[in-house]
């Protein structure tokens, strides 16, 4: 029976993607070379993030870089936080009675994408299926906001408030008039035996779908969710989809998904096709069966195209976790936290470069707390008497209650770097 | 106190001179070919002589190494090695002129793709990163063929082993060791690390895990455990090892035991037994799995007073320990389980002791002196069988099922002969000659469960969550014994007498309870409101027990030589108890954790109960047939708090306080009161009303948390207030011949304040040398009212005990402990005439382990104390073992001569005060005797020998 369950998935799995073919990269993460750091970047540039009482903050749960701002989500703080791109506070938001989840940018109208959750509710899981699957009368609104942050200073950062359906108790993501929505758990609620890790959703009703998988207990899903890392292209087109355990990255647009990079990497490190097509007696069983495989690579924590240049983050089912630099134009994987730094980026700690995970057009960003700086700034003066001025006095009267410091980084031209 | 001085003064040397390597090399290490510099490569130094492993590092962030400590005037040389890249091997000489060598930028050249590492070089590195998984590398040490995982552990830099066999990482515990994923006999780190030899292991892997027990939690870094796995090779997954030994000595001293553990892939296995009359506790009976290790001999161990328990001891025991897990689970965060363990125990000891006690009685205003002085001859001999199953499934985080079963069964025989002197300021008013006989059995069943069921809501309906404690039991008795009392009285108004009598008690009970937490409440009235984010759970605790006792008691009549029923203390009773504790329980918790900077969590708890409980006695003694009904609201608090600051320290606090209403027992009602407890008797009060109990608990540890730190300290504070009402105190009333008779009664208030103090701090000198200190101090002061003949006094008794303790280590050398006790204790009694009785102990400890070579070490321990009584008197005695020991036939066998109590004083001594009596007890211990003991370590690992393992250190290939 087992068998007979991933033979027949494996038959209907495989017709149903959109896919366009793309040459497959054979690559080894672990062997992944490092390089200088005057190699890779240039014209760096240290963004000071200014420190008053209203725009201290001290969690980053997420960033995104715009054309005229840095904003920061703190999730301990529960507030958004908007710099200028020369890291002066310009706004602070904060929404009473609900916990801050989200934050998105979308180029096209220049507004920020902001989701909240009740403080005042708890919805798990199973319980969100329930809901999403017999809504009765319910207004969504009461459990979750979905805001649009307007970014253009004359509109005095005015919050608008969208309509709320009813899957956005499982997380939905903009996509132009649409939302997207992920689900990577068994759900008892739906009773097609196929169901579909992806959705292209308008208001109540689901408009695509992709990924389908069985919606079966004792399966993978079942125990646990298959997780998505879902990264929106910069102009807003689309997204970057990479589903957990797959080392293909996907490019969806509004009206297809097709292969971007399909990497192979070496046995150990990915996960066999038989792991999500098994059927497991129990939690014991699934659980044994992922720790033989501890090594293998689950979900990349960022995709990040620049020019040439792919920047992504993977972790591993062991907690570890590894930065990487593809490069388009040779093919060569460059591991980010085997960077020697060097006087080109002030000496900073090689770690800020696994970080790099947000662009625009020219620059690639990443930051460094005061924690990480000032257990290095000793170390970094003593190297630095031919810094600029303004970067010598940065570092010296840097202290640990100041906000991090955005670290602005050219990349060098894709055919120069290694 | 001297004893400690001069012990500290003779340590001191050692510390100083301890220091002697000063050498060094330091560098970077780049990318010959991208130029760029290498983290997390091998750099280790050898010696040329013998290719022995020095030091060795891994490179920072930045390519940099610098490895202090290094030999002058040695020939040594590195290997530096990095996955990916040609290893480069250097020869140095460090020497005065040259102490510290820079070798600057050291390039390493990039294998080609069809380059073998083997054809120029092959370099067995002891530790390397892979991935996040440090890998620690057994043929890269370069120690004998016996060597244990733990001497390579020792060895490994960053990894610190404790005399208690705890393992530290740069300065952080690791929290669980594995044996190829599965905790190894119980999961004991020793039992592992102690006896596994390192040619048996693959690789030992140390990583962190998630913890699982706190599956909600934020932060996945906070809440990681360090685990370390060791990887047998594929052919040593099965093994069998363990102990045989014997030894005899002077005064007819002996000792045997043996201990065979066996294991494979699924199953444990252990049988241990063994006899000896020397006291011996440590290593026998269920210890014996833990304590009998291949290396235990050769490690530091801490002297105590070796055989100090009171009289004479023969010990016969056997134990079979095993376990088999049904499912291939390679994590302990989910199993499926079942252990067994059975254990027999065989006591027979020889206790012989003198007793003087001294009580300040108040009569006629007047205050003098009852001194009690009596000795006690003792033969007590009991057999116990106990056997228990566990078993154990955890399927899901918040899924568990635990159910124990547990026999006993227990036969003892007990004899004495003890006579009492009653003298007031010194004129003898009375004395007691009593003979005692009994044999008694006892058998017990019980059964114990836990099923939680509760995942969090990711599978299951949260109004589905509940928890439920069981537990059920039943136990049978029977004895029969034999007391002649004669009383001698020496006052004309109170008469002598005898008495003989006999004793045939039965006794039945039951018991179960049921303690049931409905968790899903909150979701079942709320349902997906989170109520402030405040947890509740309904609680329901129903407890039953019954008591059946029948006593025949029999007086001869001297006249006739016929036994007769005393009908004053033939009875037949039966208690019946019932107890229903419906609650509420509340549950608040928060935490913040900012990266890099710190992290805090606070959980506070109320549970809301009332207690309702009946109580029936039936009796064949009318008066004594009572049935009551109580209701008190018993509330409890508690509260939990964690702080760590990263990199600095961490400190966890906790507190809980609880009401308790005890209502007094029948036998406080009514008791039954035996004529034969000549001085002792018990006068009960049906008018007592029932004592409530305020109790408050509090903890707070405070303790580094610093990585790459050479020092760690740590200290905890303790404190718990126990306030009474109602208390239950007593009238002592003493009679002409000094006996003393209690009647209860209620007083307002009883305290009791305790509080305790720890702080331990330990320094590594350097690689090898380690230094350690550790304080301890525990006060108790109580006041308790009552009255003496009749007039009020309030007695309070209070206590203070200081140690501290140093250790010295020099790794494999010599290992030298010292410690200093003192203790106080203080009784006042105030009323019309005050009096105070203070009584003092002084205990020093020394132990000192030297090895001689591999094979050859010696050990000696003294513990000296010093006792004054009550009275001012001083009585001193010392303690002083030797041990030598040989290991020899690849260290299987061991000789080894121990001399016992080499001074020939050694004695037990109690001092205690209580109210207004303080008293002193010496008994008898073990006399001196010499003793010769052979010992044989049985090891397999493996089937067949399969391939020679590979030389230590490393080869060169050229």
């Amino acid at each position: 029976m087992r068998s007979l369950i991933a033979i027949l998935f494996a038959v209907f799995y495989t017709p149903v993607m959109l896919a366009q073919e793309a040459r497959p990269l054979y690559l080894d993460p672990e062997n992944a070379v490092g390089a200088k750091a005057s190699v890779l970047f240039s014209d760096i540039k240290l963004i000071p993030l200014e420190t008053t009482k209203s725009s201290f903050f001290n969690n980053t749960t997420d960033f995104v870089v715009t054309p005229d701002y840095f904003i920061f989500l703190d999730g301990i703080g529960n507030a958004v936080l908007i710099f200028d791109r020369q890291g002066r506070f310009v706004h602070r938001y904060k929404k009473k009675k609900y916990a801050l989840q989200s934050i998105r940018y979308i180029p096209a109208t220049n507004t920020l994408f902001v989701t909240g959750k009740n403080k005042n509710y708890t919805i798990r899981e199973m319980k969100a299926q329930q809901l999403v699957a017999q809504p009765g009368k319910r207004n969504f609104a009461k459990y979750v906001s979905l805001e649009l942050l307007h970014l253009d200073k004359a509109s005095g950062y005015k919050v608008e408030s969208l309509p709320v359906p009813k899957y956005a108790l499982a997380g939905l993501i903009p996509f132009g008039n649409d939302y997207l929505l992920t689900s990577g758990r068994y759900n008892k609620y739906i009773k097609d035996t196929v169901a579909y890790h992806l959705n292209i959703t308008q208001g109540n009703q689901v408009k695509t779908t992709y990924f389908p998988y069985l919606n079966l207990p004792k399966l993978a899903p079942y125990y646990e969710g298959v997780r998505f890392s879902i990264h929106s292209i910069p102009d807003g087109t689309g997204f970057l989809v990479q589903k957990e355990f797959d080392n293909t990255i996907y490019k969806l647009t509004k009206d297809s998904l097709f292969v971007q990079y399909r990497f192979v990497f070496p046995a150990d490190q990915s996960m066999s096709g038989d792991f999500l097509n098994t059927l497991y007696k129990s939690n014991i069983e699934y659980n044994a069966a992922r720790n033989k495989n501890n090594k293998v690579i689950s979900t990349y924590s960022s995709i990040m195209e620049h020019q040439d240049l792919l920047f992504f983050s993977f972790n591993r089912l062991s907690y570890a976790s590894k930065s990487l630099l593809f490069n388009n134009t040779d093919n060569k994987l460059i591991d980010l936290s085997k960077i020697t730094t060097d006087s080109t980026v002030y000496f900073l700690p090689p770690a800020v470069f696994s970080r790099i995970d947000r662009q625009d057009k020219n620059h690639v960003y990443t930051r460094i707390s005061s924690t990480e700086l000032l257990r290095e700034r000793d170390k970094i003066l003593a190297k630095g008497e031919d810094f600029p001025d303004e970067v010598k006095e940065l570092l010296k009267n840097y202290n640990k209650f100041d906000n991090p410091i955005i670290i602005q980084l050219k990349v060098n031209h894709p055919g120069t770097a290694p | 106190m001297r004893i400690f001085l001069f012990l500290l003064t003779f340590t001191l040397p050692a510390v100083l001179s301890a220091q002697k390597n000063i050498g060094g090399i330091k560098g970077v290490i780049y990318d010959s070919l991208n130029d760029y510099a290498l983290q997390s490569a091998s750099i280790s130094v050898f010696k040329n002589a013998d290719s022995s492993v020095v030091d060795f590092q891994l490179s920072n962030t930045s390519g940099e190494f610098d490895i202090k400590n290094l030999p002058v005037k040695t020939p040594l040389y590195f290997i530096i090695s990095h996955t990916g890249y040609q290893s480069l091997v250097k020869s140095f000489l460090l020497d005065s002129t040259v102490l510290v060598m820079d070798f600057r930028k050291i390039s390493l050249r990039p294998k080609a793709d069809n380059e073998l590492e083997e054809v120029t070089i092959r370099a067995v590195q002891p530790i390397r990163m892979n991935g996040d998984t440090l890998e620690i590398n057994p043929d890269a040490f370069r120690l004998d063929s016996n060597a244990v995982v733990e001497d390579m552990l020792m060895r490994t830099p960053g990894l610190t082993v404790w005399s208690d066999g705890t393992i530290t990482m740069n300065g952080r515990k690791i929290d669980k060791v594995y044996v190829g994923g599965k905790p190894f006999f119980g999961g004991s780190t020793q039992t592992a690390t102690q006896n596994l030899p390192k040619n048996a292991i693959e690789k030992i892997q140390i990583y962190q895990e998630k913890d699982y027990n706190k599956v909600q939690a934020m932060d996945e870094r906070a809440d990681s455990l360090y685990t370390m796995n060791i990887k047998l090779k594929e052919d040593k997954n099965k093994g069998i090892f363990g102990k045989v030994g014997a030894g005899y000595g002077t005064d007819d001293r002996y000792t045997g035991d043996g201990v065979i553990q066996a294991y494979n892939k699924r199953t444990q296995l252990g049988i241990a037994a063994g006899i000896n009359n020397i006291n011996k506790e440590e290593g026998t009976g269920e210890n014996a799995f833990l304590e009998n290790t291949f290396k235990s001999n050769f490690r530091m161990f801490f002297a105590g007073r070796g055989g100090a328990a009171n009289g004479i001891t023969r010990r016969t025991y056997a134990n079979l320990k095993m376990q088999h897990s049904f499912s291939d689970a390679d994590n302990s965060q989910f199993y499926n389980r079942l252990s067994t363990d059975y254990g027999y125990l065989n006591l027979l000891t020889n206790v012989n002791s003198a007793t003087t006690n001294i009580q300040n009685v108040i009569r006629d205003n007047k205050t003098y002196k009852v001194t009690n002085t009596g000795e006690n001859i003792g033969i007590n001999s009991s057999t116990g069988n106990n056997a228990k199953f566990l078993y154990e499934n955890r399927k899901q985080f918040g899924n568990f099922v635990n159910i124990t079963a547990t026999y006993n069964n227990q036969f003892s025989n007990n004899q004495s002969t003890s006579q009492t002197e009653a003298s007031q300021d010194n004129l003898v008013t009375s004395q007691s000659l009593n003979t005692h006989k009994s044999t008694s059995t006892n058998d017990n069943f019980n059964l114990f469960g836990f099923i939680r069921s509760n995942d969090a809501g990711q599978l299951k309906d949260p109004r589905e969550n509940f928890m439920v404690f069981f537990n059920a039991g039943h136990n049978k008795g029977n004895s029969n014994s034999h007391t002649v009392s004669n009383f001698t009285s020496y006052i004309d108004t109170i008469s002598s007498d005898k008495i003989d009598r006999k004793y045939l008690n039965n006794n039945t009970g039951y018991y179960a309870s049921l303690n049931f937490q409905y968790e899903g409440f909150k979701n079942l009235i709320f349902g997906i409101y989170n109520f402030f984010n405040i947890d509740m759970a309904l609680l329901n605790e129903i407890s039953i027990n019954r008591d059946e006792r029948n006593t025949a008691v029999a007086d001869l009549n001297p006249d006739n030589n016929q036994y007769y029923q005393n009908d004053l203390l033939t009875n037949d009773n039966m208690l019946t108890n019932f107890s229903y504790k419906p609650g509420l329980s509340l549950r608040k918790s928060i935490n913040k954790s900012v990266w890099e900077k710190y992290s805090y969590w606070f959980s506070a708890g109320l549970e809301l109960k009332q207690q309702f409980l009946s109580q029936k006695n039936e009796s064949s003694f009318l008066i004594r047939n009572i049935e009551r009904h109580f209701s008190s609201f018993t509330p409890s608090l508690n509260a939990n708090y964690g702080f760590t600051k990263n990199n600095a320290y961490r400190i966890n606090a906790y507190m809980w306080s609880n009401i308790q209403l005890t209502p007094p027992s029948i036998d406080q009602l009514y008791p039954i009161v035996d004529s034969t407890n000549r001085y002792s008797i018990m006068v009960g009060n049906p008018d007592l009303k029932a004592p409530t109990a305020r109790y408050l608990n509090s903890n707070i540890e405070l303790s580094r948390a610093k990585m790459n730190t050479k020092s760690n300290y740590s200290a905890s504070l303790g404190i718990s207030v126990n306030h009474i009402s109602d208390a239950i105190s007593d009238n002592v009333v003493y009679d002409g011949t000094n006996r003393s008779v209690r009647y209860l009664l209620n007083v307002k208030n009883q305290h009791t304040i305790s509080g305790n103090f720890n702080a331990r701090f330990s320094t590594n000198l350097n690689k090898t040398n380690s230094l350690s200190f550790n304080y301890r101090s525990n006060l108790s002061a109580n006041k308790r009212p009552g009255y003496i003949n009749h007039i009020p006094s309030v007695s309070r008794n209070n206590s203070l005990s200081n140690n501290l303790s140093a250790t010295y280590s020099l790794l494999d050398k010599f290992n030298i402990s010292i410690g200093e006790t003192i203790g106080t204790n203080t009784s006042e009694q105030s009323g019309s005439n005050p009096t105070a009785s203070v009584i003092r102990n002084f205990s020093t400890e020394g132990n000192i382990n030297y090895f001689i070579t591999k094979t050859l070490s010696f050990n000696t321990s003294l513990n000296h104390q010093k006792n004054i009584a009550a009275n001012g008197n001083a009585i001193q005695a010392g303690i002083w073992n030797i041990t030598t020991t040989y290991r020899f036939m690849q260290q299987k066998a061991e000789l080894k001569f121990s001399a016992f109590d080499l001074l020939k004083q050694n004695k037990n001594i109690v001092n205690f005060v209580r109210e207004n009596s303080a008293s002193t007890t010496i008994s008898n211990g073990l006399q001196q005797y010499f003793m010769l003991t052979f010992s044989y370590y049985p090891r397999k690992f493996g089937g067949k020998t399969g391939n020679p393992t590979p030389r230590g250190g490393v080869i060169i290939v050229k």
